[in-house]
């Protein structure tokens, strides 16, 4: 009597073991042949959900690239005695986005973090304000955070950052102009599904 | 009685075997559930993107020629003529053309070894009549303890990114002919350094 119990009580945990076993191989599995790659505990989509164009180019690649370089034309600067379209000690400039967020199927929280020489004293300009028709939540001191709900997802959203050049930037002579995009300030943009998350104001 | 016994094994075996289904079916919902929950979380869609401008920066170019030598005790002696000496500042360079406006000032420093007297001409030959741009000497130690003569220009010079410009400047150097009786003199080396302070017009 006292054996069959104990031949049942192997018999169930045998059992467990290759369950558990099975449902970790299925999960793990499965995770990786759906989305190829998890960062900070999100899969990057590349299939569907969210679709966002930021002046009409496309946030996600064609490749599948989720951290796209978006490279911004349309800027327009005011600059005394210097050449039209040309930057320089004591210009400012406003950059002008639309996002598109028209395909989306979920309602969106995005972000937009600017690397400027406040915050990385190699760049040569300072970010100064962000304007546009949608309202922002500062979220960090070079960060403005906001929401897209589902009732929107229809609507572009415009947005003009202002940018500009120190006046006291001590300027060496150069010949040509071989700096980098990246020299001048970056902008970090994020956006994923909104789940209702609180968002908190920058108190700093 | 062995029936009995038989009997009864047989409802506790039936009585664990369900038992043990019952714990298996709840042990695959549970996994199930856990499973799901968490594809949910990690399901959360996201994106990221960089976001530069393409801006140009102004090309800043200023270019002088000539602008330090020496006064070898072999080149230059006390005498009635002015020795001359030539130099050019622009604002380009090739094809290229500065971008942005550009102000300047030249400042000439030579060492206190000979009793030279210095004088500049900007866009203009040295005569009666011609503008020396240069104040009066002001007098400077470097971090070796050597004295030297500071000259500046009295006037702020203007280089228009409109126009490919090109200032032409004159330093006249005497060494007055008072001086050649003295040998002491003779061995000792000038040396004179140009400097071209410029900024960006704002």
């Amino acid at each position: 009597m006292e054996d069959i119990r104990k031949r049942a009580n192997k018999i169930r945990v045998i059992l467990i073991v290759v369950l558990i076993g099975c449902f970790l191989y299925l999960g793990a599995s499965l995770t990786y042949t759906a989305y190829e790659s998890l960062v900070d505990a999100r899969v990057k989509n590349d299939v569907a959900g969210i679709s966002i164009k930021i002046n009409g180019e496309d946030v996600i690649g064609s490749d599948g690239t989720l951290d796209k370089n978006v490279i911004l034309d349309n800027t327009t600067w005011e600059s005394t005695h210097t050449r039209e379209e040309k930057i320089s000690p004591g210009s400012s400039g406003t950059i002008a986005m639309e996002l598109d967020p028209t395909g989306s199927e979920v309602a969106i929280i995005y972000t937009f973090k600017f690397v400027d020489k406040q915050i990385d004293e190699d760049k040569l300009l300072t970010f100064s304000s962000i304007t546009s028709d949608h309202t922002f939540t500062r979220t960090g001191e070079d960060e403005y955070t906001g929401i897209i709900p589902i009732s929107e997802l229809s609507e572009k959203i415009n947005i003009s950052v202002d940018f500009f050049f120190d006046a006291l930037t001590d300027m060496e002579a150069i010949e040509e102009d071989n700096q980098e995009l990246d020299d001048l300030f970056e902008i970090h943009f994020h956006a994923y599904q909104y789940t209702g998350e609180e968002i908190v104001p920058y108190n700093g | 009685m062995n029936k009995a016994i038989n009997y009864r094994f047989h409802i506790k075996y039936k009585n664990e075997k369900f038992r043990f289904l019952l714990f298996a079916f709840l042990l695959l919902v549970v996994l199930f559930l856990a499973y799901f929950l968490l594809s949910v979380v990690y399901a959360r869609y996201e994106m990221a993107a960089k976001i530069n401008a393409d801006i140009d920066k102004a090309i800043y170019i200023i270019d002088a020629e000539k602008l330090s030598f020496n006064l070898e005790p072999e080149g230059i002696i006390p005498r009635d003529e002015a020795y001359t000496y030539k130099f050019s500042v622009s604002n380009f360079k090739g094809t290229t053309l500065s971008d942005m406006d550009i102000s300047y000032k030249v400042k000439v420093r030579t060492t206190t070894n000979l009793p030279i007297l210095i004088k500049m001409y900007r866009n203009e030959l040295p005569s009666n009549t011609a503008t020396n741009i240069l104040g009066s000497a002001e007098a400077q130690q470097d971090s070796d303890l050597a004295w030297y003569r500071l000259y500046t220009s009295q006037g702020e010079y203007e280089l228009p990114y409109t126009t490919k410009t090109t200032d032409i400047y004159t330093l006249e150097v005497s060494f007055p002919t008072s001086y050649a009786t003295n040998p002491i003199y003779a061995n000792y080396l000038e040396s004179i350094e140009i400097i071209i302070d410029s900024k960006q017009v704002i």
